[in-house]
């Protein structure tokens, strides 16, 4: 359920609808009707093509080229219904034009309604936490129940990388990590299906969110820890 | 309408041939390789030593049989093995049997399995292996990032028997599937993924005696070894020394 993409299926259907609303406008208005369910199957085979892939942005884009599938249709239908079905074939190739425009559209609309910028974004609910000790110099803590409350009060802190490596860094005896804590078991947004890697700091104030190779720093008052650890800073 | 019985008979005979086809694979499947079609497959390639005695046959999942050895020339050797379109393919061979990770779907760490087969000779108590990740920053004029460090260990008891497999620990499958998912932006090509993420990675191991002071284990590193590609996963191994 969590990893349902909300925005993704919402744009997957205004998409239908509009090719639905296409399909039904060219058919009430020809006299000689083909079967709406072998307009169905001219249409998906439409869908079929050549495409080539890139990466633009970031995004994962999908151009079709080569429109087999309406090939397809052309060799398989007898002489006369060609006519008939050939808008439905050609619809179904523009089809992938459409979804491509929508999806692009897509990466805009889910950062409006699941901002990166709200730590809610990343950790709404919860399913057995469990904090990773992911460094030698972890102490043993364990959560507070309402951390997710906690959590939602952070504010977009300073994300300073140079000084989380130089201030351990520098100092040989001190090999103590910023971080040494993993965040499992949480839920991000309904609906986002953003899979977060949350680094927890030392202090339990703080924490490093890393979702689609991106990193967002949240940091708060209060520990999300049963026990305040002594911080360092 | 000829056009579509046509087009209907070679579908018809395609999807009958595939069933099968699709049915004997899995037949054989479950047939496990004799000693002799092992060794055969082993001894085709000649810098490798022969084999004396097959230890053992263990079939990790559906796909995968773990095939721990004693060489002619007494070595402690290991065989991996995956079930490749209707036979068993030797993946991966290590003329010692120093510990190393085995995937079975890259995307899937619990999938993971750690194997191993070291000799008798060095008395290993125990081994300990580390899955490590350095500190990193950057800094860019889209982003800023910092990788904190990663230390994650696990002892693994390794006195009863030469050889062994186990899953990787829970806390690995736990930091593998957050990292992999975090990491790789867009599933563009997830084997090009899978490697980027990786080499970010690096996994080693020490060996202990049941006492658990460490010790160089002489008879059970630094052999020599062939494929795997990205379904095996090395293992250094930290000379206490270092």
């Amino acid at each position: 359920m969590h990893s349902i993409d909300m925005i993704y299926i919402l744009i997957f259907c205004i998409g239908w609808v509009i090719i639905g609303t296409f399909v039904l406008k060219k058919y009430k208005g020809r006299d000689e009707k083909p079967r709406l369910y072998k307009v169905m199957i001219v249409l998906l085979v439409g869908l079929f093509s050549f495409t080539f892939n890139f990466n633009l942005l970031n995004h994962f884009v999908s151009i079709s080229i080569l429109p087999l599938g309406v090939w397809m249709v052309y060799f398989f239908t007898r002489k006369g219904q060609w006519k008939s079905y050939r808008y439905y074939a050609w619809l179904g190739f523009f089809a992938n034009y459409l979804f491509m425009l929508l999806l692009l559209a897509n990466a805009g609309l889910h950062s409006l309604v699941y901002p990166k910028s709200s730590p809610t974004t990343f950790v709404a609910s919860t399913e057995k936490p469990y904090l990773l000790e992911s460094h030698s110099t972890a102490k043993e803590v364990s959560l507070k129940d309402d951390f997710v409350t906690i959590i939602s009060t952070f504010k977009q802190g300073s994300h300073d990388v140079e000084e989380w490596y130089y201030v351990h860094v520098n100092d040989e005896k001190m090999k103590d990590e910023q971080f040494p804590y993993i965040l499992t078991g949480t839920y991000s947004k309904f609906g986002s299906s953003l899979k977060p890697m949350i680094y927890v700091e030392k202090s339990g104030k703080g924490i490093l969110v890393l979702t689609d190779g991106k990193q967002q720093y949240f940091e708060g008052q209060r520990s999300i820890f049963e026990s305040e650890v002594e911080g360092r800073e | 309408m000829k056009k579509l019985k046509v087009l209907l008979l070679i579908l018809g005979a395609f999807l009958l041939v595939t069933l099968a086809y699709v049915y004997y694979d899995q037949s054989q499947k479950t047939k496990m390789p004799t000693d002799e079609e092992l060794i055969k497959e082993l001894s085709i390639d000649e810098t490798r030593d022969g084999v004396k005695h097959i230890q053992d046959k263990v079939k990790i999942d559906d796909n995968r049989l773990f095939v721990p050895y004693i060489s002619t020339k007494g070595d402690y050797s290991i065989s991996l093995w995956e079930w490749d379109r209707g036979k068993w393919e030797l993946r991966s061979w290590g003329q010692k049997g120093e510990v190393r990770i085995w995937k079975g779907k890259l995307s899937k760490p619990s999938s993971y399995y750690l194997v191993w087969n070291m000799s008798p000779k060095d008395n290993i108590g125990q081994i300990k292996v580390s899955l490590g990740k350095e500190r990193v920053f950057y800094v860019s004029d889209q982003e800023m990032r910092y990788n904190p460090e990663i230390d994650l260990s696990t002892e693994i008891n390794v006195e009863n028997k030469t050889y062994g497999y186990q899953t990787i620990s829970e806390e690995w499958v736990q930091f593998l599937t957050h990292y992999y998912q975090a990491e790789t932006a867009i599933n563009f090509d997830s084997l090009f993924n899978h490697v980027f993420a990786n080499q970010f990675i690096v996994y080693t191991w020490i060996a202990k005696d049941a006492k658990g002071n460490i010790i160089l284990p002489e008879n059970s590193v630094f052999g020599n070894g062939s494929g795997g590609g990205e379904s095996v996963d090395y293992i250094i191994y930290q000379s206490p020394d270092e």
